[in-house]
């Protein structure tokens, strides 16, 4: 057998022996860009899957922040052209906002991980 | 750079509201070129950040107090962009009358602020901000964004709006909660 079928196999075994929910592998998980762009997120609402990244780029002149509404994670301080990786862990809603103007706000929904195929029993 | 004449603006009038005569605001605004026109608005934008200097040493409220980091934060971050692109095109931001005049102005609004305290500080602050604000949108509106001639001069003053605007609805957001107090 050659070694990537063998490699397949094993993860297939892996998931077959979970009691859980089956997840698609690592590898499907995606890359989401929101854009701070004339004092707005955008887009302003985003949905993602647990596991994937969420890139927040400043295109403004002036610095913001992507922030958590409740303070559970926040950028810091991104100047023009700056971007901050996210990974979403936990589903949940988010409402996001940037510290520095008040009127900027989005929403990232993120939901369960993608690729949930079956309970196996 | 290539040069290229803006024309008088009511505007530019309001901007330069120190200007000894509206008359004298008009007679250069026809001459403006891009470097002249990049001038006005890093003088526009260090003007609003020194003010915000003496206001968070000075307001009483919080909001006014973060107010003002936020106007130092954004107009040092857009003149930032701003020197960095007059470098990159080997342009001199050249000085001229309607950047002094916006010089003299701040220099008076200092003055008008320098003996108010207390919380009348963060209503006179405020409605500073609002009148400034306004008149740099219109000026941006009117002749600096279709009077430059450089595209990338013209995208950084089209960035620059964006944080214009954003601040007026702020200090106007602010000027109201202060008033219902």
């Amino acid at each position: 057998m050659k070694p990537a079928a063998f490699l397949l196999l094993l993860v297939m075994a892996g998931n077959v022996r979970s009691a859980g929910p089956v997840v698609a592998p690592r590898g499907s998980s995606v890359t989401q860009v929101i854009e701070l762009r004339n004092f707005e997120f955008a887009p302003p609402r985003v949905e993602v899957f647990t596991g994937d990244t969420v890139v927040w780029v400043n295109r403004d002149a002036a610095p913001h922040t992507a922030t958590d509404s409740l303070g559970r994670w926040d950028s810091g301080n991104l100047a023009s052209g700056e971007r901050w990786v996210w990974v979403a862990r936990e589903a949940g809603a988010y409402g996001v906002v940037c510290r520095y103007h008040p009127a900027m706000r989005g929403a990232l929904v993120v939901r369960a991980p993608r690729g949930l195929v079956s309970q196996l029993r | 750079m290539l040069l290229r004449f803006a024309p008088p603006t009511a505007a530019l009038a309001a901007l330069s509201f120190a200007l000894v005569s509206p008359e004298s605001a008009y007679t250069q605004a026809a001459s403006l070129d891009d470097a002249e026109i990049a001038h006005i608005a890093v003088t526009a934008n260090a003007i609003d950040a020194e003010l915000a200097q003496i206001a968070q040493g000075r307001a009483v409220n919080e909001e006014v107090r973060q107010f003002a980091a936020t106007m130092i934060r954004d107009h040092t971050g857009v003149n930032e962009q701003a020197k960095a692109l007059a470098a990159r095109l080997g342009v001199t931001p050249a000085d001229n009358e309607v950047s002094r005049s916006l010089r003299s102005g701040a220099e008076a609004a200092r003055q008008k602020l320098e003996n108010i305290r207390g919380g009348e500080f963060d209503i006179a602050y405020m409605q500073r901000e609002v009148e400034y604000h306004e008149a740099v949108l219109a000026a941006l509106d009117q002749t600096l964004i279709p009077n430059s001639t450089n595209e990338e001069l013209k995208a950084l003053l089209q960035q620059a709006r964006g944080a214009v605007a954003a601040h007026l609805e702020h200090a106007r957001h602010l000027r109201r909660e202060l008033a219902g107090r």
